[in-house]
């Protein structure tokens, strides 16, 4: 029988897998808040005490993909010099822009924001995590796509904007979003034991951007992070929010081997769009399936989902987007048995 | 040769929806120059402008930046016109309190619909990102507000406008407001669950919400 790893390495690869594997945190802020714990206390803990709280959590919901590096862009931003604001319900925000010049840009220093104590604690909680976990489940290490970053340093407003009114300046940002992200990935994945990148990028979504923008300034900067981290052959995943149908033939050509959909896109469609060329996840509601239905009601829609995507493969179960602390853990079980135990 | 204000009403129209600074400041002050009404260029030019721009965002012709880039057109024909207005037509407006909930700093959403609600009329109150359910509740019972429009991007955070509706009841005031809820992991179903008035999904649905909602009693 095959370990969840080699699962999802099947997934990837477009071989037919032993059956669908399943994964239940996106940003991962999950296990911390149902043990009670916030990231910010963590920091005050040995990095091998969050390893333990998350790997237990994952083992004991049954998921076979695990994100490390929860609160990884806030930390990064606040060892850059911005300011960032720790949340009991979610991870670490941006309390304010960083950048608003290119002169910010060039006073940025990509090495010193990697070497603070919160990122190498990060690190170590991360490379912890990747002992207890001895190759048997899937481990990615989670930070953001460029464009993200971009809105995140200067504020998402103010580069919305900067898309008409400094096309230049944007240039710039995006330049340095491209080395702030492909760095963290490098750096992160001087990890000995990490199977794949999981990559991002909310503020791209299909309720923010137009295609014409994504295309123009997001796919360049993400296929250039791609072609940086090339050479260390690790599985590749990208989460998009929104609905993102309308720009989903665009992804194969960055390079990332699987994208996972937000509960507004239409599997079908998107597995059609697809076309065996990227590997899907998705999608199941995180708000009105996992979180408002019975556990009896989460297995029989999961199931409906899989019905549709799962066939044939190339297919990894995902919720549509982060879990909040409020889903049970009976319906995240019944959401993962129904990976489990469907049969095409 | 001298526009007729309907003319000049479109083109100023116009300009907003093609996110056109420059033209929409000259049209306006040709507007003032002209001795036009600067409330009726207002609500027939630049607001009906805004208005176009939120249908073509809710047909996902515009997106947030064209949106935005409309928004500022308008705010440049705002600044010209506005001080024109004569008091007798500033009319009573319906006063709204919104705001992102606690925990989340994602405040593109909520911003787009405040300038949206600027745009059709409404007096809005902007108590920013982060605001604690007690704040909302304090503020709109301090501004008399009519409605309470709170905004969430993360499902983490969205408990807190359930906590909002509670925290109205236990105050006593819950009649005195109606609230409606909006971002990208809400939907009508958590709206109705959490006891909510209603729920938007888009700038634009906001204003029309909006509207219901200050002529319901």
């Amino acid at each position: 029988m095959s370990v969840s790893r080699e699962i999802i390495d099947d997934v990837f690869a477009f071989r037919k897998p032993e059956r669908v594997p399943v994964g239940v945190c996106l940003g991962g802020s999950y296990p911390f808040f149902v043990e009670g714990v916030s990231l910010q206390e963590l920091l005050t803990q040995p990095p091998s005490r969050a390893a333990e709280i998350f790997y237990r959590v994952n083992e004991r919901v049954g998921a076979d993909f695990i994100t490390v590096g929860t609160g990884a862009t806030a930390l990064l931003i606040e060892g850059l010099g911005g300011q960032i604001k720790f949340s009991p319900k979610g991870a670490p925000e941006i309390a304010a822009p960083l950048v608003q010049s290119e002169a910010d840009i060039e006073a940025l220093n990509i090495p010193a924001a990697l070497q603070t104590e919160k990122m190498q604690w990060l690190k170590e909680a991360a490379a912890e995590t990747v002992k207890l976990n001895h190759q048997q489940k899937s481990l990615f290490v989670s930070g953001r796509a460029p464009f993200t970053l971009a809105g995140q340093l200067l504020g998402l407003e103010t580069l919305s904007k900067s898309l008409y009114k400094n096309k230049t300046f944007v240039e710039k940002l995006l330049e340095f979003t491209v080395k702030l992200s492909a760095s963290y990935f490098e750096w992160m994945l001087q990890i000995d034991g990490l199977n794949g990148i999981f990559i991002a990028d909310p503020s791209a979504s299909g309720d923010v951007v137009s295609v014409k923008h994504f295309e123009t300034t997001v796919i360049p900067p993400l296929t250039a992070v791609m072609q940086q981290l090339a050479h260390y052959q690790k599985l590749s995943l990208i989460h998009i929010c929104g609905n993102i149908t309308d720009r989903l033939h665009l992804i194969p050509q960055t390079g990332i081997q699987m994208v996972s959909v937000d509960s507004k896109v239409d599997l079908q469609q998107a597995k059609k769009i697809l076309d065996g060329k990227t590997a899907l996840a998705g999608n199941v509601n995180p708000v009105t399936v996992l979180e408002d239905k019975t556990a009896e009601e989460v297995y029989w829609e999961t199931q409906q989902c899989l019905n549709i995507a799962a066939k044939d493969g190339g297919f990894m179960l995902l919720p549509g987007c982060d879990i909040s602390a409020k889903v049970s853990e009976k319906n995240i079980k019944a959401f993962v048995n129904a990976a489990k135990e469907w049969k095409e | 040769m001298t526009k007729t204000k309907h003319e000049l009403y479109a083109l100023l129209s116009d300009a907003v929806v093609g996110m056109d600074e420059d033209t929409a400041a000259a049209l306006s002050r040709e507007a003032i120059g002209a001795g036009y009404d600067a409330y009726e260029t207002i609500e027939q030019g630049l607001a009906k402008g805004m208005e176009r721009a939120g249908k073509l965002f809710d047909e996902s012709e515009y997106f947030v930046p064209e949106l935005l880039m409309c928004a500022d057109a308008l705010n440049v024909g705002l600044d010209i016109l506005r001080p024109h207005i004569t008091t007798e037509e500033r009319s009573e407006k319906h006063r709204i309190v919104i705001g992102v909930i606690e925990g989340d700093t994602h405040d593109i959403g909520k911003n787009l619909v405040k300038l949206m609600l600027s745009a059709a009329g409404f007096d809005v109150i902007d108590l920013g990102r982060d605001v604690p359910p007690s704040v909302f509740v304090e503020r709109a019972i301090k501004e008399e507000a009519k409605i309470i429009m709170i905004s969430s991007l993360m499902t983490t955070t969205m408990d807190g406008m359930e906590e909002t509706v509670q925290l109205l009841h236990e105050k006593g005031v819950r009649e005195k407001f109606k609230v409606a809820v909006g971002g990208g992991p809400v939907s009508s179903g958590f709206a109705e669950k959490i006891g909510a008035d209603g729920y938007a999904s888009n700038a634009n649905q906001a204003v029309k919400l909006a509207n219901e909602l200050a002529q319901s009693k």
